[in-house]
C-alpha cells in the first residue's frame, strides 16, 4: 500500500564549498545571530536537495524574527509541507525561544503554495501535526544527521 | 563402527531443511571431521548420501548437494584419486543443468577446480566438461546476485586456473562470458567481471582470435559503466568508487582493439556538461593513450586535439571552481601523454615530429599566435601588459604541456618556438640599445616559462628516473634550442627581474624564468657556468633590492631556496657518480657570499632582518652552509659587541648586533647537530663571546638587559648540544670570566673550590655574568659539573633572591635546581673530601638559602611588609623548581617542599579569615586576600613541579628523569590536599586549596588522576562549585572541567565512577553555563553536559528536565560557539525521552 513516490529519484546536489568563517573567541563581542548560522543549522540535515540556500534567510535579530523560504523539489511535490515542518522543528530546537519563525515556499515553485504557507504557519496545525507519531517519526528521520 | 549410525544421522540432519542452521552446521563439520581424519571414505558417503542427491523432492536433493559441495570444500588440501575426481567433476557439470540445485553445484564446481596439483586436481577433459555445461545451461543474469556472484567465480576458477583447457574451448567461452557480465549491477559483481574480461584479452591474444572478433560487444558492455557513478553510504567500508573506476581503466587498457571505440567514447563524455564525466573521460584518454601505443591512437589525433582544445581554451575563461581546476590539470596531462605517445620510438630527426604535436603547431591559432610572437618581436614592441587573452594563455600552457612529454617534444617545441624568437632576438641582442626590453614580447612571455617549466620538468624526471638508458641523459641533444637561446632568455628575465621593469608581473615573470633556469638538473641543464652564475647573482640581486615588492622577495628567496635544496639532494644521491659538471658555481659560492656580504653593509633594521631571515631558511637543512654562516656571522660579532659596552652607544651598530645574536640563537643554532663540525664554530661564537667579556677592562661595565637576553639565549642553545668536552670548556672560561671580575671589582676571593656563600652585594654589578653562567649551567651534562659545583649552587642561591630583575633571578634558581637535579655522588659517600653530598647541598639551597625567607612569611601571620613579600615570592618559585628538580630524580625531600607549599596555603586561609570577619559585607577586601602574590605562586608551584619545561629541568638539557615521577607526586598529594580541605571549615576559604589541585590537574596526565577517581572525582566536583566564585579563576575552572570530561569519556573506570553523581554533577556544571568571564569554559561545560547523555538511562533521565532548561537559555549565548555547542548538547538530550 505504499503510495508511488513523486520524485522518486530526485537530483542529489554536491554541498557547495561555502566560505567557512573563523569564529572569534573575544569574550567581549557578540556574535549575532545571522543567515549563514540558521544555514548551518539546516545544512546539517535537510541541505543536499537544495531546498533552502543561504540567500533565503533572512534574520532580525533585533525583534527576534526569523524568515526561512524553501523551493521544493518539485512543482507538485507533496511533502513541501513535510520539509515545511522539518525546517519549523529544527529551528524550534536550535533557536532559543524569543524568535519567531516564518516559514514560505518560494513564490512560484510550487503549484498549491498558498495552501502550503497558510498550513505551515498555523500554529494550531503544526500542534496537531507534532501530536501525529507517524509524522513526528518522519521528520525525525529527516533531521537524523546526514551521517548518521 | 559404533559410529556408523551416528554419521549418517549427520547427514539426516544437515538434509532436513527445517532443522536449525546451528544444528545442521554442526552436522556438517563433524561429518567433515570424520572424512579428513579418514574414519569415513568420500565413497562411503556418496553411497549412504545417494539416495539425496537423487532424490525426486527439489529441496532434498538441493541440500544433499549442498553437504557434499560443502564437504568438498573442506576437503581442497586432502589427497583424492584420480578417478574420484573424475566421477565428482561428471556429476557435478551434470547437476549445473538441474535448476533447483543450481547454488549447490556451483559451489561443489568451484571446489573442484580450486584443488591444486599435488592433492589431485581435475584433468583438462573434466574442466572443458564442467566449462561447456555451465555455458550452455545456465543463464547467468537471470540469477539472483549471490548465484551471480558464484557463476562469476566459477568462471574466474575456469580462466585463471585452468586457461589452457579453457582456451580451447574458444568462442563459447567468450560468449558465454559476455552474456554472463551483461548488464551487471552488483558493484562486487563487476569488480569480478572486469577482472573475468582482463584475463579474457589475456587469454585469447590472437587478432583472430574469439576476443578480436568480439571486441565490440565486449566494448559496449564495459563503455555501459562509464563514466563510473556509484555513490556509496557515507560510511559505508566496502568498494568505493576509486576501486571500480581503477578497474574499468585497467580493462580499458588491456588491449588496443578497443580503441577504435574507446576514444569516440571518451571524447563523447569529454562534451558533456558533467565535470566528473569530464575528469574521468581526460584521466582514462591519457591513461589509454599510452598503453595503447602510437599505431592504435594515431587516427584519433585529429579529433583529440579538437577536443582538447576546446576545452582547453574555456578553462582559461573566468574564474574557475576547483573542480573545474582538476579538471585543466587533467586536460593538460592527459594532453602530455597524447603527445608523449606520438612520440614514442621516435628519435630526434627533424622530420620525425609526431603526428599529434604537427597538428597542434600547424594549428590555426598556434600558427596566428606565433605570428604574432615574431611579429611584436620584429616590431619591438614594448611590454607594458600582460596579454589577459584567454587563447594566448591556453596556447602558452599547451606548448609547455607538449615539451614535457618526452625529449623529442621537447625539441621540436622548443626549435619551432624559438625560431620565432631568436632570429630577431640574436640582432636585439647585438644592439644591446634601450629597447632590449622587448625581446620576449608580452604575447609570448607566458609561453616562453611554460615551456621552459615544461623542459625543466622533463629533465628532472630523467634525471631522477635511474632506470632509464643512459641514452636520454647523455645525449643532450634535445636541450639544443634552449641551450642556444639561454643567452637571450637569460638578458631578458634579468631585465625583468632586476631591471627597471615597473610592474610587478613582470619582475615576478622574470625571477620566475631565472628560477626555472637555475633549477635544471645539473647533468641536463641546458646552462652553463657563467651563466649559472649570472643567474644567480642576479636572483640575489633581486632578493636584495630594496626597491621590490615584499612579493618578489619573497620569490626570489623562493628560488635561491629551491635551487640550494636541489644542490643539497644532488649532492647526497651522487656520492659515486663522477663528480660534478659545475665546477664551484651554486648557492653555497654565489649566493651566500653576497648575502653575507649584505649583512655587514646594512644600515637599517627591516633589511636586515629578512637578510638574517633568508640566511637562516637556506642553513636550515645544509649543513655547509651553516657552517659558512655561523663563521662569517660569529666571526667579527664579539668584539664589536665588546666596543659598544665599552663605548655604551646605543645606535644601529648595536641593534644590529643582537639582531644578529638573535637570529643565531633562534634560527640557525638550533638546526645544529650534536658532534657536527658546525657545532664546533657555534662554539666559538660563545667562546668569543666569553673572551670578549673577560676583556672588557673592568668589572663593572653594564650589560643592559636588552642586549644580555639574546646572549642567554645563544649560550643556552649552544650548550644544550655540546659535546661534553666543549661542554666544559665553556664552562670553565665562563668561571674565569667570573672570578676575574670578582677579584678584580670587588675585594671578594673565590679560591678555586672556595665554598664560602657569596653575598649579595658581591653578585651585584656582574650580575649579567651570573645569568649567562646560569645559562650554561641549565643545559650540562651531569657529567660536566665537577669541582666547582658547591661554589655554583652558593652563588645562584644567593643570586635568585638578590634584588635583581626577576630575569637574572629567575634564571639563577633554574640554574640551581638544574645543578641539584644533576648533582652526581659518589657511591661511597663524600670520599674526595670537599665535594658535597647531594643532601648537604639540598641543605646549603634549601634550609640556608631560601627557607628562612618564607618562614618570614609563615611567622607574619599575614602582615609583612612589601620586601618580605617580594623575597619570599622568589623563594617559593626557587623552592618549586627545587621540588620539581628533586621529584624528577626520585628524591624523597620533594615532599618536605609540598609540605611547606601546602603550610603556606594554609596561612593564606587563616589570613583570609582574619582579614574578613564578615563575607557578606566586604566584598573588596575578599578580593584582595583571595589575591596574595604568596599564595598564588604556592598555588602555581604544584604546577611548575608536574609540567614540563622547554628551557631549563627537561630531557633536551640533558636533565635526569625518572619515569612516572609526575603521578608518583600526584599520588603522593592528593590526600594531604584532601585533608587540608576537611579540615578548613568554611568553603571559600577552600579555594586555595582547589587552586592548588587545580594546578596540579594541570600537569598530570589524566590516567594518574583515572587511578584514583573515588578520590579525585568528588574532589573535582567540589572545586567546580568553589573556583566558580571568582573571575580570576577561570584557567583553573577549565582544567578542572578538562579532568571532569575525561572521567566522563573513559569506558573503563571513569563513566562507573562519574555515574553515581549525576546529579551533582548536573547542579554544578549548570551555573557554568552562564560563567560570564570566559566562554571557553562555557563550552566545556555544554560538552560535559553532552557527555553525561553518555550515562545509564535511570540516572540521567530523572535530571533531564533540569538539563534542557539550561541549555535553552544558553541557546541565546552571546558567542556563536557556544550556541553550537548548546545546539548539539540540546539534541542528545532531547533524543533520550523516546527511550
Amino acid at each position: 500500500m505504499t503510495p508511488g513516490l513523486i520524485n522518486a529519484n530526485p537530483v542529489v546536489h554536491e554541498t557547495k564549498a561555502r566560505s567557512v568563517r573563523t569564529e572569534s573567541t573575544d569574550e567581549n563581542s557578540v556574535d549575532e545571530f545571522d543567515a549563514l548560522e540558521i544555514f548551518d543549522i539546516l545544512s546539517q540535515s535537510c541541505n543536499h536537495l537544495n531546498v533552502v540556500s543561504e540567500d533565503d534567510i533572512d534574520v532580525d535579530n533585533k525583534s527576534s524574527h526569523v524568515r526561512v523560504t524553501f523551493t521544493p523539489t518539485v512543482q507538485h511535490c507533496s511533502m513541501a509541507t513535510v520539509i515545511g515542518l522539518c525546517i519549523r522543528v529544527k529551528l524550534m530546537r536550535c533557536l532559543p525561544p524569543r524568535f519567531k519563525v516564518d516559514i514560505r515556499v518560494a513564490p512560484d515553485s510550487h503549484a498549491s503554495e498558498a495552501a502550503v504557507n497558510k498550513q505551515l504557519s498555523d500554529k494550531e496545525r503544526v500542534a496537531a501535526a507534532l501530536e501525529n507519531p507517524h509524522l513526528v517519526e518522519m521528520v525525525e528521520r529527516c533531521l537524523q544527521e546526514r551521517d548518521g | 563402527m559404533a559410529g556408523s549410525s551416528s554419521w549418517i544421522a549427520h547427514i539426516d540432519s544437515f538434509v532436513d531443511a527445517d532443522g536449525p542452521e546451528t544444528k545442521q552446521a554442526a552436522s556438517r563439520d563433524v561429518i567433515s571431521k570424520l572424512l579428513l581424519n579418514e574414519t569415513i571414505t568420500l565413497q562411503q558417503l556418496v553411497v549412504v548420501a545417494g539416495k539425496y542427491l537423487t532424490s525426486s523432492d527439489n529441496t532434498i536433493r538441493a541440500r544433499g548437494l549442498l553437504l557434499l559441495a560443502e564437504l568438498l570444500h573442506d576437503l581442497a588440501e586432502k589427497p583424492l584419486e584420480d578417478s574420484a575426481i573424475h566421477s565428482l567433476a561428471t556429476f557435478f557439470s551434470d547437476r549445473l543443468k538441474d535448476w533447483h540445485s543450481l547454488r549447490p553445484a556451483l559451489i561443489g564446481s568451484i571446489a573442484l577446480l580450486k584443488r591444486q596439483k599435488r592433492v589431485g586436481a581435475v584433468q583438462s577433459e573434466d574442466v572443458k566438461a564442467i566449462g561447456k555445461s555451465f555455458v550452455d545451461e545456465v543463464e547467468v543474469q537471470a540469477l539472483s546476485q549471490r548465484d551471480r556472484m558464484l557463476s562469476l567465480e566459477l568462471y574466474e576458477c575456469l580462466l585463471f586456473l585452468h586457461g589452457s583447457s579453457i582456451k580451447e574451448m574458444g568462442f563459447d567461452v567468450v560468449v558465454g562470458i559476455i552474456a554472463a557480465i551483461d548488464g551487471e549491477k552488483d558493484p562486487r559483481n563487476i569488480l569480478i567481471a572486469f577482472r573475468l574480461v582482463e584475463q579474457l584479452i589475456a587469454l585469447f591474444p590472437e587478432p583472430d582470435g574469439p576476443v578480436k572478433e568480439n571486441a565490440k560487444s565486449i566494448f559496449d558492455i564495459l563503455s555501459s559503466y562509464f563514466p563510473i557513478t556509484y555513490n556509496p553510504p557515507q560510511a559505508h567500508r566496502g568498494i568505493t568508487r576509486e576501486d571500480l573506476s581503477s578497474a574499468l581503466l585497467k580493462v580499458f587498457c588491456a588491449t588496443s582493439w578497443f580503441a577504435p571505440f574507446c576514444f569516440t567514447e571518451f571524447l563523447e563524455k569529454l562534451s558533456s556538461t558533467l565535470q566528473s564525466a569530464k575528469l574521468d573521460a581526460l584521466r582514462y584518454m591519457g591513461h589509454c593513450a599510452l598503453s595503447f601505443g602510437p599505431e592504435a591512437v594515431s587516427m584519433f589525433f585529429g579529433d583529440i586535439w579538437i577536443s582538447l582544445k576546446s576545452e582547453m581554451f574555456r578553462l582559461e575563461d573566468g574564474i574557475l571552481d576547483p573542480k573545474d581546476v582538476q579538471i585543466r590539470e587533467e586536460a593538460y596531462s592527459c594532453f602530455t601523454h597524447c603527445v608523449e605517445v606520438s612520440h614514442k620510438d621516435r628519435i630526434i630527426k627533424d622530420q620525425a615530429m609526431g603526428e599529434l604535436l604537427k597538428l597542434v603547431l600547424e594549428d590555426l591559432d598556434m600558427v596566428y599566435f606565433l605570428g604574432q610572437v615574431k611579429m611584436d618581436v620584429e616590431q619591438r614592441n614594448g611590454i607594458d601588459y600582460l596579454s589577459a587573452d584567454s587563447k594566448v594563455k591556453a596556447l602558452g600552457r599547451i606548448l609547455g604541456a607538449a615539451a614535457r612529454a618526452s625529449t623529442a617534444a621537447c625539441y621540436f617545441v622548443t626549435k619551432t618556438y624559438f625560431s620565432y624568437l631568436i632570429p630577431s632576438v640574436g640582432s636585439a641582442a647585438e644592439s644591446s640599445g634601450p629597447l632590449v626590453e622587448a625581446i620576449i614580447p608580452a604575447t609570448g612571455l607566458r609561453a616562453t616559462l611554460q615551456i621552459l617549466e615544461g623542459a625543466n620538468r622533463l629533465a628532472h624526471s630523467l634525471a631522477d628516473d635511474c632506470n632509464r638508458s643512459s641514452d636520454d641523459l647523455t645525449s643532450r641533444r634535445w636541450l639544443e634550442p634552449i641551450t642556444e637561446a639561454a643567452p637571450v632568455l637569460i638578458k631578458c628575465f634579468i631585465q625583468f627581474a632586476v631591471g627597471g621593469a615597473t610592474k610587478m608581473e613582470f619582475s615576478t615573470a622574470g625571477v620566475a624564468g631565472l628560477q626555472t633556469l637555475a633549477t635544471f638538473p645539473a647533468v641536463l641543464s641546458p646552462v652553463s657556468e657563467e651563466q649559472l652564475e649570472t643567474v644567480l647573482t642576479s636572483l640575489t640581486v633581486s632578493f636584495l633590492d630594496k626597491s621590490r615588492g615584499s612579493d618578489v622577495k619573497d620569490q626570489a628567496l623562493g628560488a635561491i631556496l629551491t635551487a640550494s635544496n636541489l644542490e643539497e639532494r644532488t649532492s647526497n644521491f651522487s656520492v659515486d657518480e663522477p663528480p660534478r659538471k659545475r665546477g664551484k658555481v651554486d648557492v653555497l659560492h654565489t649566493v651566500i657570499p653576497k648575502l653575507l656580504g649584505a649583512v655587514q653593509e646594512s644600515q637599517s633594521a627591516e633589511p636586515l632582518k629578512s637578510l638574517l631571515h633568508a640566511l637562516a631558511a637556506l642553513s636550515k637543512h645544509r649543513e655547509a652552509v651553516r657552517l659558512i654562516v655561523l663563521q662569517a656571522l660569529g666571526d667579527d660579532i664579539s668584539s664589536k659587541l665588546g666596543r659598544k659596552l665599552v663605548s655604551g652607544d646605543r645606535d644601529f651598530e648595536l641593534e644590529k648586533i643582537l639582531l644578529i645574536l638573535r637570529s643565531l640563537g633562534g634560527e640557525i643554532i638550533p638546526f645544529c647537530e650534536v658532534g657536527s663540525i658546525d657545532q664546533m664554530a657555534a662554539c666559538d661564537v660563545v667562546m668569543d663571546v666569553w673572551r670578549t667579556l673577560g676583556s672588557l677592562c673592568d668589572g663593572l661595565v653594564y650589560i643592559p638587559i636588552d642586549i644580555f637576553l639574546p646572549l642567554m639565549t645563544l649560550v643556552r642553545v649552544t650548550v644544550q648540544k655540546c659535546t661534553e668536552k666543549l661542554q666544559s670548556m665553556i664552562l670553565a672560561e665562563g668561571l674565569r670570566v667570573l672570578k676575574r671580575k670578582s677579584s678584580s671589582g670587588h675585594m671578594m676571593t673565590n679560591e678555586p673550590n672556595g665554598c664560602e656563600a657569596p653575598s649579595a652585594e658581591a653578585v651585584e654589578g656582574r650580575e649579567w655574568c651570573v645569568a649567562l653562567i646560569a645559562s650554561v649551567v641549565v643545559g650540562l651534562l651531569p657529567s660536566v659539573l665537577s669541582a666547582e659545583k658547591e661554589y655554583l649552587l652558593r652563588l645562584f642561591v644567593s643570586t635568585s633572591i638578590a634584588d635583581l630583575e626577576p630575569v637574572i633571578t629567575d634564571v639563577a634558581a633554574q640554574a640551581a635546581a638544574s645543578l641539584l637535579n644533576k648533582w652526581q655522588e659518589d657511591k661511597l659517600g663524600r670520599n674526595q673530601g670537599d665535594i658535597c653530598t647531594l643532601d648537604e647541598a639540598v641543605v646549603i639551597a634549601v634550609e640556608e638559602g631560601w627557607l628562612p625567607r618564607v618562614e618570614k612569611v609563615l611567622a607574619g601571620n599575614g602582615s609583612y611588609p612589601e620586601s618580605v613579600e617580594k623575597l619570599a615570592v622568589r623563594s617559593v618559585y626557587a623552592l618549586a623548581l627545587t621540588g620539581k628538580a628533586l621529584a624528577m630524580r626520585g628524591h624523597s625531600r620533594v615532599s618536605e617542599i609540598a609540605g611547606l607549599m601546602l603550610r603556606l596555603l594554609q596561612s593564606q586561609t587563616t589570613a583570609f579569615k582574619r582579614g574578613k570577619p564578615n563575607i557578606l559585607d566586604s566584598e573588596g577586601k575578599l578580593e584582595e586576600a583571595s589575591q596574595s602574590a604568596v599564595g598564588k605562586i604556592a598555588v602555581e608551584s604544584f604546577g611548575i613541579i608536574v609540567k614540563d619545561h622547554s628551557t631549563f629541568l627537561s630531557k633536551s638539557q640533558n636533565a635526569t628523569v625518572k619515569p612516572l615521577y609526575k603521578q608518583r607526586f600526584f599520588t603522593s598529594m592528593l590526600s594531604p590536599l584532601v585533608e587540608a580541605v576537611r579540615v578548613v571549615g568554611n568553603q571559600p576559604s577552600r579555594i586555595w586549596f582547589h587552586r592548588a589541585f587545580a594546578s596540579l590537574l594541570s600537569g598530570t596526565s589524566l590516567v594518574a588522576a583515572l587511578t584514583e577517581a573515588q578520590k579525585v572525582f568528588p574532589f573535582i566536583l567540589e572545586g567546580l562549585s568553589t573556583l566558580c566564585l571568582y573571575p580570576e579563576d577561570s584557567d583553573y575552572l577549565l582544567q578542572m572541567l578538562l579532568a571532569l570530561s575525561s572521567f566522563l569519556v573513559d569506558e573503563n573506570r571513569g563513566r562507573s565512577i562519574a555515574a553515581e553523581y549525576v546529579q551533582s554533577m548536573v547542579t554544578r556544571l549548570i551555573p557554568l553555563v552562564q560563567y560570564k568571564s570566559s566562554m571557553v569554559v562555557r563550552e566545556s561545560a555544554l560538552q560535559c553536559l553532552a557527555a553525561i547523555v553518555g550515562l545509564p538511562f535511570t540516572r540521567v533521565f530523572p535530571v533531564k528536565s533540569q538539563v534542557m532548561k539550561a541549555i535553552t537559555a544558553a541557546l541565546d549565548d552571546k558567542k556563536r560557539l557556544v550556541r553550537g555547542e548548546a545546539v548539539r548538547c540540546r539534541q542528545v538530550w532531547s533524543a533520550i525521552s523516546s527511550k
